[in-house]
C-alpha cells in the first residue's frame, strides 16, 4: 500500500508517462502474491503449550486443597519426569488471569511465562510458575489467540495444547471462533480442556475448542495429564503399500491423511519407490481418513492404526498405470475422460504416469479441431487408442471486411469452424486435409456465395484473405 | 403524432408485409409478375450491338454477318425445340457515331409467338453505325419484358463495352432484384482481354474464339437456363413469421455429389432469395446448424420456383469472459459442447454462438473441468455462468512429478498432473484453493515430498516455483 500512494504521488505530478510503471507494478505486484515457502514433509517434532486459567476462582479450594496450587504442583512433577524420559519433546506454559486483580476488570491479562525448551525439571519450573498466584479474570479466547504467536515455524512442530480451566470464558471473547480461527490457518493444534469441577451445563461451550475431559479430583487430574502426555508422546509410524491385482507395487500415487475431527489434511506424501521400507511419523493424536489420488479418488473412512507401532497397510488399487501416449510427445494436446454419466474425470497433457480407477464406459476426448473423441470400454483401452488424428497443419485467415460470414467445411461437408472478422490475421491449426472456406457479404445473395477449395498437407501453411 | 411518425409508417408497412407473406410461403416468396402464364413458356429477349465497330472483320465475315448469322440459326433451333417467346432490341443502328446518340436503342421487334422469322427479317435490314449504348438497353430490356421472371432471358451479342459512360454492372445489380430475374447470357464477339473481364460482371459470360465452340457453348447453355431450377429455402425458427438466416448450407444431389456450399441470405425485403441449382429431381440440404441437421430427398420441380421450409429453432449461446483489463489472460481457455454423448464443438472463451434448441452439456477445459448443463430455448439467449479463473504458472527447477490439488472444502481433489519434462507450464484454475505437491524424480523417501499452498481469486495471475 505505501509503494502505491508513492506512486500516485508521482502519478499526479508526472501525468502519463507513469502509466506503464503502474501497469508493471500492478503485475508485479499480483504476481509477487504466492511466492511463499513451501512446506516439506519432515519428521516433525513435538510441542505441549499449557494454557493455564489463573483467574480468581482457582483459588478456591477443592477437597481441601487449593485448585491453583494441586494443579501446579501435580503439573510440576508429571512435567519433571515425562522430561526425562522424552528429551525431544518441548513444553512452554501460557498463563491468563494471573497478572491483575479481578477488581481492576483487565481482560488483556495473558502472558507467556514458560517459552518453549525441552530443558525444563522441577527446579526451573519452579521457578518460573511457582511464585505466581491466580488473579484475575478468565480472557479465554484471548489466551487462545495469542498462543499463535507462541508457535513460531509452526510447520516445523506437532503442536498441542493442553488448556486447563476451571470456568469460561468471561472477557466477552469467542473461544470457539478462535479455535477454528487457529485450525483453519493450519496450525495444527490438538487442545485439550481439562475442566477442573466446570459446570456440566457449559460442556457444551467448551467442546468446540477441543477434546473435552472434566476432572473431580487430585487423582483424575493427574491420570488425565499423564494420559494426553503419553498420547503425545507416544511414536506411531505408518507404511502404506499400493499394489494392483496382481499384488505388484505401485508407485507414484499421491496420498493425503486427514484428521477426522478437524477434517484437516495433515500429511501429503507421494508414495515412492524407495530401496528400503519408507514410513511415516504420524501423530498419535490423531484418527485418520485417507485420500488416495487416484482419478476418481479413493477414500478410505478410518485408518486402522495402531498407535506406538509400526503400521503396515496394504491397499489394493483397481487402478492401471497408465503412460501419456508417447505419439504425443512432440506435440502435446491435452485429452480428456468423461465417464458414463459424462461427468469429466481428468485433464492432462502430462506424460508423466497417471492413475485412472478402473470404470466402464469412458470417453476419450482430443478438444481439437475437429474434435477427436471415442468410447472406451475400460481405462485399459487408453493404452489401444493410436491417435490418427494428429497430423496437422496451419490456415491463417485475414478478414478485413466486418460484413464477411464465413465458415470452414471439411471434404465431407461437415462444419469445422466459423470464422470470425478479427482486426487480425488469426492462425488455426487442423488436421490435414481437403477443405473449403465458405465465405459472403452479408447482404450479398446465397448464389453470390464464394467457396475456396484448398488441401493442407502435414505441417503445411496457407493464408487466406477474404475481402 | 406516433401514428404519423416515420418509424410508425415503416412498422405498419414492415406488418403489411408479413402478413403478405404468411398467405404466399406456401407458393413462392419471389414475385414472379408474369402471371397467368403457362408454366413451362419461356420469353427470350435478343439484344443485339449493331455499333459502328460491327464491321470489323472476323475470318472472312464482318462480325455484323457473324451475329446475325447467330441469332438466326439461335433463334430457328429455340423457336423448334422449346415453348418460347422471343422478341429483338438493337442498339447503335439509328444514328451515325459522331452524332454520339445515348439513347440509340429500339425495341425492333416485340415478344411474341414464333417471332424467329420477323427478327432474322428485321436485322436483314438493320444498318450499323453508331455508339454502344449497353447499359441504358438493359434498362429498356426490362421494360420490354414487361413482367418479372425467371422465365425471363436476355441474351445479349455484343463485341465492345459501354461508350455512354455509365457501369453495365451496376444496372445489371439493380435491376436484378425486381426487373429481371435472371442475369443475361452475353456472348462478346472477338473481345480483348480487359474487356472480357469486364464482361463478366453482366451476366453468365461467353467469349467466342471459334464460331463451333461458340455455338455448342450457347445452345448448351440455353438448355441450362431453361432446367434449371429454382429455391428459395426459408429456415423456420419455431413461431416466428420471417425466415431465420445466415446459416451456411450445402447442397448435395441424389447421388451425395455436391452441388454447392451457400450462406443463406434474406433481401431487403427480408425473403429468402432466390438461386438456381441445375436440373436436379431431388437434391439433400445439409443445413450447417449446431449440431448439423440433413434433410433428404427434397423434390425440386421445373419451370416454379421451389419453396423449401427447414426447421431451424435456434436460439442464443453467450459465454462471457470478465476480463480485467490488466489481465494478461487471452483466449486460451477452450469449451467443449455436447449434445448428449456428441461433441458439437469446441471454442475459445469468451464466445457467442447459435444452437438449436436442446438440451446441451458444456466442459470448459480448465482444472477442474467446469461441467454445465445448459438448456436452449428457440429465440432466446442464454448467458452460461461459470466460475472465473486465474492462470497459475508453475516453473520447475528439477525434474520432477508434481500434482495439482484443489480444495473441495476441507477434502482434497486431484486436478492435474504437471508434465515433468518441461520447466515451465500453465494452468488455467478456477477461483479457488490448491495445494501443489511434488517430488524430484530422484527421491528415495517419501520424506522428499514438498507442498505449497495457493489460493486463485479469479483473472489473476499467479507464478508458482517448484
Amino acid at each position: 500500500m505505501p509503494l502505491f500512494q508513492i506512486f500516485f504521488y508521482f502519478l499526479l505530478r508526472n501525468s502519463c508517462k507513469f502509466l506503464f510503471f503502474f501497469i508493471f507494478l500492478y503485475c508485479f505486484h499480483n504476481e509477487s502474491l504466492a511466492q511463499q515457502e513451501p512446506t516439506y514433509q519432515i519428521i516433525k517434532k513435538k510441542r505441549i503449550l499449557f494454557i493455564m486459567d489463573a483467574s480468581g476462582s482457582m483459588n478456591e479450594k477443592w477437597k481441601g486443597e487449593k485448585k491453583w496450587d494441586l494443579a501446579i504442583q501435580n503439573l510440576t512433577n508429571l512435567l519433571d519426569s515425562f522430561l526425562t524420559e522424552n528429551q525431544e519433546i518441548q513444553i512452554g506454559i501460557r498463563l491468563l488471569g494471573h497478572q491483575f486483580r479481578k477488581e481492576l476488570n483487565i481482560c488483556t491479562d495473558t502472558k507467556l511465562e514458560m517459552p518453549f525448551n525441552n530443558a525444563y525439571n522441577k527446579k526451573t519450573l519452579g521457578k518460573y510458575i511457582g511464585e505466581l498466584s491466580p488473579k484475575g479474570h478468565t480472557p479465554l479466547a484471548l489466551a487462545l489467540s495469542e498462543s499463535e504467536k507462541d508457535f513460531t515455524n509452526s510447520h516445523l512442530y506437532e503442536n498441542t495444547i493442553i488448556l486447563i480451566t476451571d470456568g469460561v470464558e468471561n472477557c466477552f471473547g469467542n473461544p470457539c471462533d478462535v479455535a477454528q480461527k487457529l485450525t483453519s490457518k493450519k496450525i495444527v493444534i490438538s487442545p485439550y480442556i481439562i475442566g477442573m469441577g466446570i459446570d456440566t451445563s457449559v460442556f457444551n461451550k467448551l467442546e468446540c475448542i477441543g477434546e473435552f475431559v472434566d476432572v473431580t479430583n487430585k487423582e483424575s487430574f493427574t491420570k488425565v495429564i499423564k494420559s494426553i502426555l503419553t498420547e503425545v508422546a507416544t511414536k506411531t509410524s505408518l507404511e502404506i503399500h499400493f499394489q494392483n491385482e496382481e499384488k505388484k507395487p505401485i508407485y507414484n500415487v499421491p496420498y493425503s491423511l486427514f484428521d477426522i475431527r478437524t477434517g484437516l489434511d495433515i500429511y501429503n506424501f507421494i508414495k515412492t519407490q524407495a530401496p528400503k521400507s519408507d514410513p511415516i511419523q504420524i501423530n498419535s493424536q490423531y484418527k485418520y481418513r485417507m485420500t488416495i489420488h487416484t482419478v476418481p479418488h479413493i477414500i478410505i473412512d478410518t485408518l486402522p492404526i495402531i498407535y506406538g507401532k509400526n503400521n503396515i497397510l496394504y491397499y489394493t488399487l483397481n487402478a492401471t498405470h497408465f503412460e501419456y501416449l508417447s505419439d504425443f510427445k512432440n506435440n502435446t494436446h491435452s485429452f480428456y475422460i468423461k465417464n458414463h454419466k459424462h461427468i469429466p474425470l481428468y485433464k492432462t497433457d502430462a506424460i508423466y504416469p497417471i492413475f485412472l480407477s478402473k470404470d466402464t464406459q469412458l470417453q476419450f476426448i482430443l478438444p481439437y479441431t475437429p474434435i477427436f473423441y471415442k468410447k472406451l470400454d475400460s481405462i485399459n483401452d487408453l493404452k489401444n487408442i493410436i491417435v490418427p488424428v494428429l497430423k496437422t497443419g496451419e490456415i491463417q485467415i485475414k478478414i478485413s471486411d466486418p460484413s464477411i460470414e464465413a465458415v470452414l467445411l471439411n471434404s465431407n461437408y461437415e462444419w469445422i469452424s466459423d470464422l470470425k472478422f478479427k482486426p487480425f490475421p488469426y492462425k488455426i491449426e487442423i488436421q490435414t486435409g481437403n477443405y473449403f472456406i465458405v465465405s459472403k457479404k452479408k447482404f450479398q445473395k446465397s448464389k453470390d456465395t464464394h467457396q475456396l477449395f484448398f488441401n493442407l498437407p502435414e505441417n503445411g501453411f496457407k493464408s487466406f484473405e477474404l475481402k | 403524432m406516433i401514428f404519423s411518425s416515420p418509424l410508425f409508417r415503416f412498422l405498419s408497412l414492415l406488418l403489411l408485409f408479413n402478413i403478405f407473406y404468411i398467405k404466399s410461403t406456401g407458393q413462392s416468396a419471389f414475385k414472379d409478375s408474369c402471371i397467368g402464364q403457362e408454366l413451362d413458356l419461356y420469353r427470350v429477349l435478343f439484344i443485339v450491338d449493331a455499333s459502328y465497330s460491327m464491321d470489323r472483320k472476323w475470318g472472312k465475315q464482318t462480325l455484323w454477318e457473324v451475329s446475325q448469322k447467330m441469332v438466326q440459326e439461335f433463334a430457328f433451333h429455340i423457336q423448334k425445340n422449346y415453348n418460347v417467346e422471343m422478341g429483338l432490341r438493337v442498339y447503335g443502328h439509328q444514328f451515325p457515331l459522331n452524332a454520339n446518340n445515348c439513347n440509340d436503342s429500339k425495341l425492333e421487334v416485340e415478344i411474341g409467338k414464333n417471332h424467329a422469322q420477323r427478327i432474322v427479317q428485321k436485322l436483314k435490314q438493320t444498318q450499323f453505325k453508331g455508339t454502344t449504348p449497353l447499359s441504358y438497353s438493359l434498362e429498356k430490356a426490362a421494360e420490354d419484358l414487361g413482367c418479372n421472371s425467371h422465365k425471363n432471358l436476355i441474351i445479349l451479342i455484343t463485341d465492345g463495352f459501354e461508350s455512354c459512360n455509365q457501369n453495365p454492372c451496376a444496372v445489371v445489380e439493380k435491376l436484378l432484384d425486381y426487373r429481371i430475374a435472371v442475369k443475361p447470357i452475353v456472348i462478346g464477339l472477338n473481345l480483348d482481354q480487359k474487356e472480357a473481364e469486364h464482361m463478366q460482371c453482366i451476366g453468365d459470360f461467353y467469349s467466342v474464339k471459334s464460331k463451333e465452340a461458340f455455338k455448342k457453348d450457347l445452345y448448351e447453355s440455353f438448355d441450362k437456363a431453361i432446367k434449371r431450377r429454382y429455391l428459395q429455402v426459408f429456415l423456420k425458427n419455431k413461431n416466428k413469421i420471417t425466415s431465420h438466416t445466415g446459416v451456411p448450407f450445402t447442397i448435395l444431389d441424389s447421388k451425395n455429389q455436391l452441388i454447392g456450399h451457400y450462406i443463406h441470405s434474406l433481401n431487403r425485403m427480408m425473403i429468402p432469395d432466390t438461386f438456381s441449382i441445375g436440373d436436379n429431381d431431388t437434391i439433400q440440404i445439409l443445413l450447417h446448424t449446431k449440431p448439423p441437421q440433413s434433410f433428404k430427398n427434397i423434390v425440386l420441380k421445373k419451370h416454379i420456383i421451389n419453396t423449401i421450409e427447414l426447421p431451424c429453432p435456434v436460439g442464443n449461446l453467450s459465454i462471457p469472459l470478465d476480463i480485467n483489463p490488466l489481465s494478461p489472460i487471452n483466449d486460451k481457455v477452450e469449451a467443449v459442447i455436447w449434445k448428449k454423448d456428441t461433441p458439437v464443438f469446441k471454442n475459445t472463451l469468451p464466445f457467442e454462438t447459435e444452437l438449436l434448441e436442446g438440451d446441451y452439456q458444456i466442459d470448459i477445459l480448465t482444472n477442474p473441468i467446469q461441467n454445465i448443463d445448459f438448456k436452449i430455448n428457440a429465440n432466446d439467449k442464454h448467458t452460461l455462468k461459470h466460475t472465473i479463473f486465474g492462470i497459475v504458472g508453475f516453473t520447475k527447477n528439477y525434474p520432477m512429478q508434481a500434482e495439482v490439488f484443489k480444495y473441495e472444502g476441507k477434502s482434497l481433489r486431484k486436478i492435474a498432473t504437471l508434465q515433468s519434462n518441461k520447466s515451465f507450464e500453465r494452468l488455467y484454475l478456477p477461483k479457488g484453493k490448491y495445494k501443489v505437491l511434488y517430488k524430484s524424480q530422484k527421491s528415495i523417501t517419501q520424506y522428499g515430498t514438498f507442498d505449497k499452498d495457493f489460493e486463485v481469486n479469479g483473472n489473476d495471475q499467479i507464478s508458482i516455483v517448484l
